[in-house]
């Protein structure tokens, strides 16, 4: 009997040993987004009087407003080339940099190093580098001989997303580097001596035995880099502001830009719940496609 | 500015046994886009508040968070103020609810005094017609610089600049009505798109630096300040935020006439700034005094000496200031007429519309009149009245 009461109390203690958290939780993180939810039915500026409008904001963001429809587009494309870039060569530098070759730990803190810095920092260096007339790459390129290649990188559509995109995969390609690194060393080295025993090659070896391993690793890194691409925003309000003509218009800055600049509150509340509803599908999605153990 | 304003404020407090002045401040976007709203909606409302005049004053005037000033401006005390800033203090209904404090220039043509200006611009001649415009630019692309630094990756620093070309070729009245969507006017109107032809062929012609539309305000700044382009379409904050011997440096002329019956008055894209008074406040009288002092002769030349260029007319510049913070006053003081950029002065998805045209137009991605078709498609819902 004094088990159970003792096992009672212990758990009311636990109880209320969580209850400031969770009243941190509501308050920060689901309180936002019932309040969201409650103001996206309404048309309001902030200031003036608030006029029921029912599901007319979400109908105008689903099926009138081209540039949030486009956005998802280019946030897709966005996400793609990041998850190239990011998760791609930063496990390529994380199995090169295991092969303990000199200078490994020069290029790993080479590497990792623009994680140190501020997305705002790193959006107003590389708009400078890239800028079409005093810019370092043109600069560059002109002095090379490949002059014809220069042009105004963040000005014109076909080359802004993919130029926010690249400085994206420079910023983080050293963080998952780091994260594989990690999964690197834990994979057991007497299994892949055994796997070299019987003749595998290098490349077997890493394709056979390294990344099945590295697969809870991967799924965690996938996760971060889809979930991460569509809470994007900084380095795209800083380098392009979602132009050159709404050509690297992403959800969540549309989403500001109709809130806040346009103050447009209601609406840009509906845009906040379709971009939550999507990025909490999303991640359900790939919590239910990751392997087993991935933790 | 803030050693001025900080003196006039424990001045103010001195003579007011008792009362003390709590100012809060905020960075601009912050307090336009959420600061002044949190205070208001979170319950603690201030007594006098900061806004830019045009929209944002019928915006919360409309709300009915801002007292009718007009009694306060009537007779000799409403002439001591420029002309040019009342347009900005305007509620939806006609009446008074900005007290101006500052008058500024939105957008006018900055170049370089000195020998390379006075090589291009034949003894240091501003342009007076577009014609002459145009030759100015080829001459100064001939000798190899960037004739026009625009930077509109924010929308509104080329935004602005096209929208002082089209206020010019139409005229105040005519660009008012426009972009406040009057009955029976329209976005693609012929006028409209023949003004925006203008800024096109500026494009056209090689005289815009490359990639106006991925270029920041900052970046087109640094690009004539560096001497690589030698205009620079922006406000007057250019002379007021630059360093000593850069502000000397500086001068402006007004966009150039345009040989139409508009066109060839003279029309300055300006706005007034000032502050409002909170409608329910409960030290009204003091609020009244503390803006009536702010902005008597004595203190406005105090802030004038800071770089301000003040709404009061009495308060010049001296002559130790820069030319260009004179030259501003001068063309406060003598446009035929004053009008708001779209951003501030209008509904804000007539902005949208109207800068999202003009930064195509300005390159060169689609021509005049498909663009402000497509801007007049996109606030077509604005003009139908609501229910």
């Amino acid at each position: 009997m004094s088990r159970v009461h003792t096992s009672k109390a212990e758990r009311r203690a636990l109880a209320w040993l969580g209850v400031p958290a969770l009243a941190l939780y509501l308050l920060v993180a689901v309180g936002p987004v019932l309040a969201a939810g409650v103001l996206s039915v309404f048309d309001w500026d902030g200031v003036g009087r608030m006029t029921f409008v029912g599901g007319a904001n979400y109908l105008r963001a689903l099926g009138a407003d081209p540039i949030f429809a486009r956005s998802f587009w280019q946030n897709m494309i966005y996400v793609l080339v990041t998850l190239v870039v990011e998760v791609g060569f930063g496990l390529a530098f994380a199995a090169a940099l295991q092969a303990k070759l000199p200078g490994a730990g020069f290029f790993r803190a080479l590497f990792f190093s623009p994680m140190v810095l501020s997305m705002v920092v790193v959006g107003l260096l590389w708009g400078f580098v890239l800028n079409p007339d005093f810019g370092l790459l043109n600069a560059a390129l002109r002095r090379m001989g490949w002059g014809s290649a220069a042009r105004p990188w963040l000005g014109e559509e076909g080359s802004a997303l993919l130029a926010v995109s690249l400085v994206s995969g420079w910023r983080f390609a050293g963080f998952y580097m780091a994260l594989f690194a990690a999964g690197l060393r834990r994979v057991p080295t007497e299994i892949l001596d055994a796997a070299r025993l019987d003749g595998a090659s290098e490349p077997v070896v890493f394709g056979r035995v390294t990344a099945p391993m590295l697969a809870p690793v991967t799924a965690v890194a996938l996760l971060l880099c889809v979930t991460g691409g569509f809470q994007a925003f900084d380095l795209f309000y800083v380098m392009t502001n979602g132009g050159p003509f709404h050509g690297t218009e992403i959800p969540s800055l549309w989403m500001v830009k109709k809130a806040f600049s346009r103050q447009s509150l209601g609406y840009g509340s509906a845009l906040g719940v379709v971009l939550t509803l999507f990025i909490g599908a999303l991640g359900y999605l790939q919590s239910r496609i990751r392997p087993a153990d991935a933790g | 500015m803030q050693e001025p304003f900080d003196r006039f404020v424990r001045e103010f407090e001195n003579s007011h046994p008792g009362v003390r002045v709590e100012m809060i401040e905020m960075d601009d976007d912050v307090y336009s886009q959420m600061g002044l709203v949190t205070l208001f909606v979170g319950g603690t409302p201030p007594d006098v508040y900061f806004q830019w005049g045009g929209y944002q004053v019928r915006r919360w005037a409309s709300a009915g968070y801002a007292l009718d000033l007009t009694d306060q401006f009537q007779g000799a005390e409403k002439e001591r103020f420029l002309p040019s800033t009342w347009p900005s203090t305007l509620g939806a209904d006609g009446k008074n609810y900005l007290w101006p404090n500052s008058a500024s220039v939105t957008t006018v043509m900055w170049f370089q005094k000195g020998r390379e200006w006075k090589r291009v611009a034949k003894d240091g001649r501003v342009p007076a017609t577009w014609a002459e415009f145009l030759e100015l630019c080829e001459r100064i692309r001939a000798g190899g610089q960037i004739p026009i630094a625009v930077g509109n990756k924010e929308l509104w620093g080329g935004g602005n600049f096209v929208a002082a070309v089209l206020a010019q070729a139409l005229g105040g009245v005519r660009y008012d009505e426009v972009l406040g969507l009057k009955p029976g006017t329209r976005l693609d109107d012929p006028d409209v798109v023949q003004a925006m032809e203008r800024v096109a062929d500026l494009g056209a012609r090689g005289f815009l630096n490359k990639g106006v539309a991925g270029v920041g305000t900052d970046e087109a700044r640094a690009l004539f300040l560096q001497r690589r382009a030698a205009i620079h379409p922006i406000g007057d904050w250019l002379v007021t935020d630059a360093d000593e011997s850069q502000a000397g440096r500086l001068d402006a002329f007004q966009i150039p006439r345009i040989s139409s019956d508009a066109g060839s008055r003279s029309t300055l894209l300006g706005l007034s700034t000032g502050y409002m008074v909170y409608s329910r406040t409960a030290h009204r009288a003091l609020a009244l005094d503390f803006l009536r002092k702010m902005t008597s002769d004595a203190v406005q030349k105090s802030f004038v000496a800071a770089g301000h260029v003040s709404a009061v007319a009495a308060a010049e510049p001296d002559r130790a200031a820069p030319a260009g913070q004179h030259r501003m006053l001068e063309f406060l003081k003598t446009a035929d007429e004053t009008v708001l950029a779209p951003d501030v002065g209008y509904h804000l998805e007539v902005s949208d519309a109207f800068l999202d045209a003009a930064s195509e137009v300005l390159s060169g991605r689609r021509g005049a009149r498909a663009a402000m078709s497509a801007a007049d498609r996109q606030v077509q819902a604005l003009r139908r009245p609501r229910p």
